[in-house]
């Protein structure tokens, strides 16, 4: 794996895609189902928790350069106790890459390939992200860069179109006896945009970590407003009823978008359709962060030299398929790539203090140490 | 045509000044194989009677510089020669005072003296010494200077590189008056003895890709190379890539700019084209007619190229997913008439389309090697009488025509030859991934593609640059195409020596 370094503006592509991933499409489903019509105002939540915990993740990797966040949980939190840390992380990450597969392998069998095997799909994602990844993080940047224009132009576009199908009754009365529910439903938001931790893996690869910090919050920004618009979107064009029972709400808003019957309007028939085409690259390249992190989790929890890294990601591809394939309904697929995105509250505001705190314990302790010597 | 390695060099063997003149002529003749091409001639000194002789090549030399600027000064010569003259300082009187060639070489090895008669040279021999003059008399066979035959431009100069050295070398100098452009010549092919040009402007170009080509040509000194097409696939890193990783152009104006812009050239014996380093898929897409009409107009025009790249590249692989898998992504009234024009057609969309990509390869190979006056009747025979033909028996539906035809005219809109050939390659294994897997095979090709691409490197340089990474101060350049009067500093990505100097004034492409 060739590891060049990435400029800075590269983070903001990277943090952006690896935020939206799969979730964007089916996150509305789990918010609607607690906030009913004020699950936008629980994704507005989700975003601040994710710019507090974003701030901890920033001062954290400050406090720590030339690290990510494999080695820093090894560095900060001692060889056993960082292992047992990290093979925990390492776990998790691998896991939700398995569910994230597994659950666009599902929209894809919906609204593209009828016929085709699911478990065929699957692999096929999984044998090119993972050629992809064995390329190294400047590849996959690169990659990300291409592409990320495209597939927030489409979201922009999608959202833009469905203001036709807006029904303002929806959302009101905003927060009405609903406070509770509202602030339960950050829980879900947060799990959905908490992608940007992947760029912790990332971020030790720029030329410039200090000036790639403006570029890491745009791309929060930029994700964070998509979502919340999406979400606000999918509000007004469903009743929470329907919502909370839609699998891929944000395929069925283009499903749900009427142009008419002209001869032009008749390719927007299958919006969803060229959605679902659209989404492939933005799963391909939030996967691919997320497969990278989970070599670097692999390379640093067994001490691996990097000319072997190659080997660790090409080790990926039976791990993935055997997650995919051991899920087979979609319902449950679909509920624990929720329930594993929600847990990553436990990293933004478990892990990632704790090691916040441990670096400037052990900050100090060398500090001391070196003023007796 | 293979490329050969020699794996052992010769010895420098010198020629021993006992030996009488004509054994040393013996010696040098056998030495190149006693060609009957090769040609002596013995005379004396004027005013001394000591022989003199002078070796050449018939047809690589100017008889008459040689007869005149060589044979005459030194026979009719009216110098009063000192009373102990001896061969070598005699040698030395001749170059100084009798000889008017512009180049005069003193050599003393058996192969130095072959190597510049091989060259064109003609060697002179003095009795009694070891060590020969030569002198430039070469009048090598080549063509005149024409029009650049694969890279025609609507407007700007029309001169093309020829297969001359120097001529090629003189077509850049002479749009470049610049101090610092600097020229070094290295010998490649154990065999063929060609030079190689490596050519840059001192301050300008990045010294790390100078030094990287630099060690590049020397890694293949051994080889046989014969054109700077086959030196291109050695110097390359990667050897299977299907993109080219140097820039070949036949263009001087277009060569003059990539060196203003900060890449090396490298100019090849008996090449009609400068090889350029580093290169990206932007340059390859760029044409000097984008420079030499308004600025929109060039960006309009650019954006057609990248339009049409796409076009090749995809148009039959989407036609072929959309058939044969996805025919409800069409609006109704569209798909009623693509159904209607394929009723009767006996094979599926993939074969169709097989057949027709590889009738129009056939096609276009032909019109290649044909002689010009019947490649227009390959063309009117292939375009029109078979494709009417296949269409009437019912064989080839006319959508499918339509869709071949129009990717091939867009194949033609790509400047590069090189990359025009590795897109139609592309074609094939994205119609092969449509036929398997519909528009998710195409999606899962174009991701792989684009890493592939994103891998590759030319020098040192990423060939995706300036779009990725983002380098937005060089796509005014390279994906659009603003004023010139915006067009300030060199590329970004090539970290030129004086990134700051602005261009001002000076060819981008010919502008």
């Amino acid at each position: 794996m060739e590891n060049d370094k990435l400029l800075p503006v590269q983070i903001m592509p990277i943090v952006s895609s690896t935020m939206m991933g799969v979730s964007i499409l089916t996150i509305q489903r789990s918010l609607s189902s607690i906030a009913k019509g004020d699950a936008w105002i629980s994704m507005i939540l989700g975003v601040i928790l994710g710019v507090f915990s974003a701030i901890f993740l920033y001062n954290l990797l400050r406090l720590n350069p030339g690290l990510d966040l494999a080695e820093i949980i090894v560095c900060q939190a001692g060889n056993w106790v960082g292992r047992l840390f990290l093979l925990s992380t390492t776990i998790y990450i691998l896991i939700d890459i398995g569910l994230s597969l597994k659950v666009f392998s599902f929209a894809l069998k919906n609204f593209l390939l009828d016929y085709t095997p699911i478990s065929v799909v699957s692999f096929l994602l999984i044998i090119v992200i993972v050629s992809v990844v064995v390329k190294g993080i400047t590849v996959i940047a690169g990659v990300t860069d291409i592409l990320y224009p495209f597939f927030v132009t489409s979201l922009v576009v999608l959202i833009a179109m469905s203001t036709v199908e807006f029904q303002k009754a929806n959302i009101m009365p905003i927060i009405y006896g609903n406070i509770q529910n509202t602030f339960k439903g950050s829980l879900p938001a947060f799990g959905a945009i908490s992608g940007y931790g992947a760029s912790s893996y990332v971020m030790k690869y720029v030329t410039e970590p200090k000036k790639a910090f403006k570029w890491f919050f745009m791309g929060f920004g930029i994700s964070s407003i998509l979502y919340i618009l999406l979400t606000l979107a999918t509000t007004l064009v469903f009743v929470p009823e329907f919502l909370q029972k839609l699998t891929f709400p944000t395929l069925f808003l283009s499903k749900a978008i009427e142009f008419g019957t002209g001869f032009f309007e008749g390719f927007f028939e299958r919006l969803e359709a060229f959605m679902v085409l659209i989404w492939i690259p933005a799963v391909f390249t939030s996967v691919g962060v997320y497969t990278f992190a989970s070599v670097r989790n692999f390379s640093v929890l067994f001490n691996i030299k990097p000319k072997f890294q190659k080997y660790v990601a090409y080790a990926h591809i039976p791990l993935l398929f055997a997650i995919t394939h051991y899920i087979k309904s979609q319902i449950v697929a679909t509920n624990l790539m929720d329930l594993f995105d929600s847990l990553s509250i436990v990293l933004g505001f478990g892990l990632t203090p704790l090691l916040l705190v441990l670096t400037l314990i052990n900050r100090r302790r060398r500090a001391k140490n070196e003023v007796k010597k | 045509m293979s490329v050969y390695r020699k794996r052992t060099g010769r010895k420098n063997i010198n020629i021993n000044s006992e030996n009488s003149l004509d054994n040393k002529i013996t010696v040098l003749k056998n030495y190149m194989s006693n060609s009957k091409d090769i040609k002596d001639r013995r005379f004396k000194v004027g005013g001394k009677n000591v022989n003199t002789a002078i070796l050449f090549i018939d047809n690589l030399v100017d008889e008459f510089m040689v007869q005149d600027h060589v044979i005459k000064p030194i026979m009719t010569n009216s110098f009063e020669w000192p009373q102990d003259t001896g061969p070598d300082a005699m040698l030395e009187i001749i170059k100084d005072y009798m000889l008017y060639g512009d180049i005069v070489e003193e050599v003393c090895t058996i192969e130095k003296m072959s190597l510049g008669v091989l060259d064109g040279e003609t060697l002179l021999l003095v009795e009694g010494s070891d060590k020969g003059l030569l002198i430039n008399t070469q009048n090598l066979p080549k063509r005149s200077i024409q029009e650049p035959q694969t890279e025609p431009a609507v407007k700007g100069p029309n001169e093309g590189f020829v297969e001359s050295f120097k001529d090629n070398l003189a077509l850049i100098r002479k749009r470049l008056k610049n101090p610092n452009l600097c020229v070094e010549i290295t010998n490649i092919g154990k065999q063929t003895n060609n030079n190689a040009a490596l050519i840059y402007i001192k301050g300008i170009a990045n010294d790390r890709i100078v030094n990287e080509v630099k060690n590049k040509l020397k890694s293949v000194k051994n080889y046989d190379v014969i054109s700077c097409e086959q030196l291109m696939q050695l110097v390359c890193e990667r050897a299977f890539s299907i993109f080219p990783l140097m820039q070949w152009t036949e263009r001087p104006d277009k060569a003059v700019s990539s060196l203003l812009e900060g890449k090396v050239g490298v100019i090849f014996d008996n090449s009609r084209g400068m090889l350029i380093a580093p290169v990206t898929l932007t340059s390859l897409m760029q044409s000097p007619d984008d420079y030499y009409e308004k600025w929109f107009i060039g960006t309009v025009i650019t954006v057609i190229r990248y339009i049409s790249l796409l076009i090749t590249i995809f148009l039959p692989a989407v036609y072929i997913s959309i058939t044969s898998f996805h025919p409800g992504m069409l609006p109704t009234t569209l798909l009623i008439s693509i159904t209607g024009a394929r009723l009767g057609v006996p094979l599926p969309a993939f074969l169709e389309a097989l057949i027709m990509v590889v009738t129009l390869e056939i096609l276009q190979e032909a019109g290649i090697r044909l002689p010009k006056v019947v490649g227009q009747t390959v063309s009117i025979v292939g375009g029109l009488v078979i494709g009417q033909a296949v269409v009437q028996a019912g064989l080839i539906s006319p959508i499918m025509v339509i869709i071949i035809s129009l990717t091939a005219i867009a194949s033609f809109a790509i400047p590069s030859y090189s990359l025009s050939l590795a897109s139609r390659v592309l074609r094939v294994i994205f119609m092969i991934l449509a036929a398997v897997l519909g528009a998710f095979g195409i999606s899962m090709g174009v991701l792989y593609l684009l890493g592939y691409l994103c891998s590759l490197k030319s020098f040192g340089i990423g060939f995706m640059e300036p779009l990725t990474p983002y380098r937005f101060k060089d796509w005014k350049d390279s994906i659009i195409v603003l004023p010139k009067s915006l067009l300030k500093g060199r590329p970004e990505y090539l970290h030129s020596s004086s990134a700051v100097t602005k261009r001002k004034g000076c060819s981008k492409n010919g502008k």
